[in-house]
């Protein structure tokens, strides 16, 4: 079962001689923009090892959430200040130029070599990408490097009470004042609201009737007057969700992200790139989690239950590697990046359903700091057909767009 | 090879071989020049007739071609599977008897037995003359038979280390054969399926508006897709544990396209008339030729266990 895992890329495959070959520079200290997938991995595998004393700090941020999120802020201004964070980042918005795939082979290194994912890394992969694409440009300069830097986060303000997979017909409203805009209505289940800085929001714009038509995307910051934050606790115990009212919220023209009545358009960009390079972080730490669920030796599973759980986690690779090139590419993956929705919850939900098998004395009644990680794996990975697009939602998205079955 | 390349050597093998028995079938793929093209390039030459053998289900297989090409093995032109379900032979050597328990092609050829000696693996050759028992079995067109009993030794092809890591990659690349034959009978099936509940109406609106149906195929269509995406993969580093995960997917490709497409051809899917049964047929034959699902995964499991799968097999 030995196979070869060395950094030369795959050769005779069309589809990686098109990727990610930027021209090999110089571009600050120390580091050069790399020529290759390869490259990027082997410099930074060799980074990583020759900085081990500086990061151990990093390796255990603990539980306390205020200083995890210390320690992770701090992992990422060092891969910041070190280039890393930078590379597949426009040169524009803080970046370091060369093509997006640099920045999924940083993440799956970092993770590889043991370390949490820094400060930014996911809301980065799900909102940046839309920020810098639909933001004015005076804008996405301002707010971009500071996110890079981990000097901010952000929030995505999209479901609401009444509009869950059916986010068309989402209610918050933004009424024109002038050349800015006023927002009264609620959203809900938006993670990590209350550490925010900013928020990319969903407001409808359009008449009551308009679904996706009629709604504008914004990005405002989270301290303007008139934004209540009330946590909101998950069934496993988190408090990483919130939920927000809006009364009348003044938010200038100048942030609205792409075309008034277009925010449609940011929303399903902002769900492809939670697909692309932030499915690609998670499916590398699903896989790790099966490592370490193969290596406990406390673990009753059986072997074909740990073995189903990584063929499950191979589709799921292999979906999100083909979505990640493309999208490095500048090529729109589009109903595709269904399949990758619903193979994810379809492997992460069997992978903590075979934990639960094999750890069921630990997860059920264990009370060490470990067991309340499995358990609260297992609890998160229930709403992993929920969240992003119910799993209903991505397999009428295959059937109709991409079999192309009638829309009933 | 590009993929301009491929298709052209689809189109050609597809017209070669159309319509012909199994004999037919055989000298059109050698007389092509597909032997050549898999030693040039086993990837294209296995993704082409393995994919066009899996679409328009061609008699007989070319899995024993693929599996001596991968061993350098001249000496015979069969393989002797394990029993089905099986990755690992359970036949044996004894002395100059052969006590064979496998799984053949119709046919006359040498066949290259691996079995225990000792307890230990070697790859021999015994001549066999058999063209099955009479009868048809499953799938009658595939061309695969029991073969059973005591034969003579021909020789001893391989031992010990060389028999172990000849016999690995033998499997991997059959495997890998196999993971693009099942990805294409299972596009089959779902094509076939997507054209009948996209006709057929009931209660006044084509069957597939409603939304279990709709479910049922998106299943299908995500593992094909998977399967699809594993057998390419399984050419990057054509390594035992990628090829396991391309037949698992495979497998599993199939077995929901087996259960989920024929419920919805419903009683015209259950006629001798209809295609399908002919697809279920070669699926219910290929998967648990070198092992099916389960063999698989408990095969990758154990490989889990002992660290024996890189983390990032398949990179980016």
């Amino acid at each position: 079962m030995t196979s070869h895992d060395g950094t030369r890329p795959a050769s005779g495959c069309a589809r990686t001689r098109g990727i990610s070959v930027s021209e090999e520079r110089r571009v600050g200290p120390g580091l050069t923009l790399p020529g290759s997938v390869a490259v990027a991995r082997v410099s930074f595998r060799e980074w990583l090892e020759s900085h081990r004393a500086d990061l151990e700090r990093f390796r255990d941020p603990g539980a306390d959430v205020e200083h995890v999120y210390e320690s992770l802020r701090a992992l990422q201004r060092l891969l910041f200040d070190a280039g890393w964070i930078r590379l597949g980042w426009p040169e524009s918005l803080g970046g370091l130029g060369g093509a997006p795939i640099f920045r999924s082979v940083i993440s799956e290194e970092l993770a590889l070599a043991g370390y949490p994912p820094p400060f930014s890394f996911g809301t980065q992969e799900v909102l940046g990408p839309a920020v810098a694409t639909f933001a004015r440009p005076e804008l996405a300069a301002e707010v971009l490097p500071r996110l890079l830097r981990g000097e901010e986060t952000w929030c995505q303000g999209f479901s609401e009470p009444g509009a869950g997979s059916d986010l068309g017909s989402l209610r918050l409203r933004a009424g024109p004042d002038g050349d800015d805009w006023r927002v009264t209505g609620e959203k809900v289940w938006t993670s990590w609201a209350q550490f925010a800085d900013r928020c990319l929001l969903l407001a409808r714009t359009g008449s009551v009737g308009s679904a996706h038509r009629g709604i504008t995307a914004f990005f405002l910051d989270m301290n303007t007057p008139g934004i209540e934050i009330v946590p909101l606790r998950s069934m496993n115990g988190d408090d990483e969700f919130c939920s927000l009212r809006f009364d009348d919220v003044l938010v200038p023209g100048k942030r609205v992200l792409g075309q008034v009545d277009g925010g449609w358009a940011v929303a399903m960009f902002v769900l492809t790139g939670e697909r692309g390079a932030a499915a690609w972080q998670r499916q590398v730490w699903l896989r790790s989690r099966l490592a370490d669920l193969a290596a406990d030796p406390r673990a009753s599973c059986s072997d074909a239950a740990l073995g189903e759980s990584l063929e499950l986690l191979h589709a799921l690779r292999l979906l999100s590697r083909r979505t990640v090139r493309a999208l490095s590419d500048g090529e729109n993956p589009g109903e595709l990046t269904s399949l990758d929705k619903l193979a994810m919850s379809t492997s992460e939900k069997f992978l903590f359903d075979t934990a639960l098998g094999g750890l069921q004395d630990e997860i059920v009644l264990g009370t060490s700091p470990d067991a309340a990680t499995w358990r609260n794996d297992y609890l998160y990975s229930r709403a992993s057909s929920i969240y992003g697009g119910a799993a209903e939602i991505q397999r009428n998205i295959i059937a109709e767009r991409i079999l192309g079955l009638p829309r009933s | 090879v590009d993929a301009e390349d491929l298709a052209q050597v689809d189109k050609s093998l597809r017209r070669a071989t159309r319509g012909l028995d199994v004999g037919g079938v055989r000298r059109a793929v050698t007389d092509f020049g597909w032997y050549e093209l898999l030693a040039e390039d086993p990837h294209a030459a296995v993704s082409t007739l393995f994919t066009l053998q899996g679409d328009v289900l061609l008699p007989g297989s070319f899995l024993d071609g693929v599996m001596l090409a991968e061993a350098g093995v001249a000496e015979a032109s069969r393989v002797a599977l394990p029993p089905l379900d099986h990755l690992q032979p359970t036949s044996t050597l004894c002395g100059h008897r052969v006590q064979v328990e496998g799984i053949v092609q119709h046919g006359d050829g040498t066949v290259l037995v691996p079995c225990l000696s000792d307890g230990t693996l070697a790859l021999v050759s015994c001549a066999a003359e058999d063209e099955g028992p009479p009868g048809d079995a499953l799938d009658p067109a595939a061309g695969w038979h029991l073969l059973r009993g005591d034969l003579h030794l021909g020789s001893v092809l391989l031992d010990g280390a060389e028999a172990e890591q000849a016999w690995a990659r033998m499997a991997a690349a059959g495997r890998r054969a196999l993971a693009h034959e099942l990805v294409a009978t299972t596009a089959v099936m779902l094509r076939l399926t997507v054209e009948h509940v996209t006709i057929r109406e009931q209660f006044g609106r084509p069957l597939g508006a409603f939304q279990t149906v709709k479910h049922a195929l998106a299943d299908v269509r995500l593992w094909q897709e998977s399967a699809a995406l594993a057998a390419a993969a399984a050419w990057e580093d054509r390594g035992s544990g990628s090829a396991a995960l391309a037949k698992a997917l495979a497998c599993r490709a199939s077995r929901t396209a087996r259960q989920n497409c024929q419920q919805l051809l419903g009683g015209m899917g259950f006629t001798w008339e209809h295609p399908f049964h002919r697809y279920l047929r070669r699926a219910l034959t290929l998967e648990p030729l070198l092992g099916g699902a389960r063999v698989q995964q408990a095969e990758l499991g154990r490989a889990l266990r002992h660290g024996m799968v890189p983390m990032s097999l398949a990179q980016l």
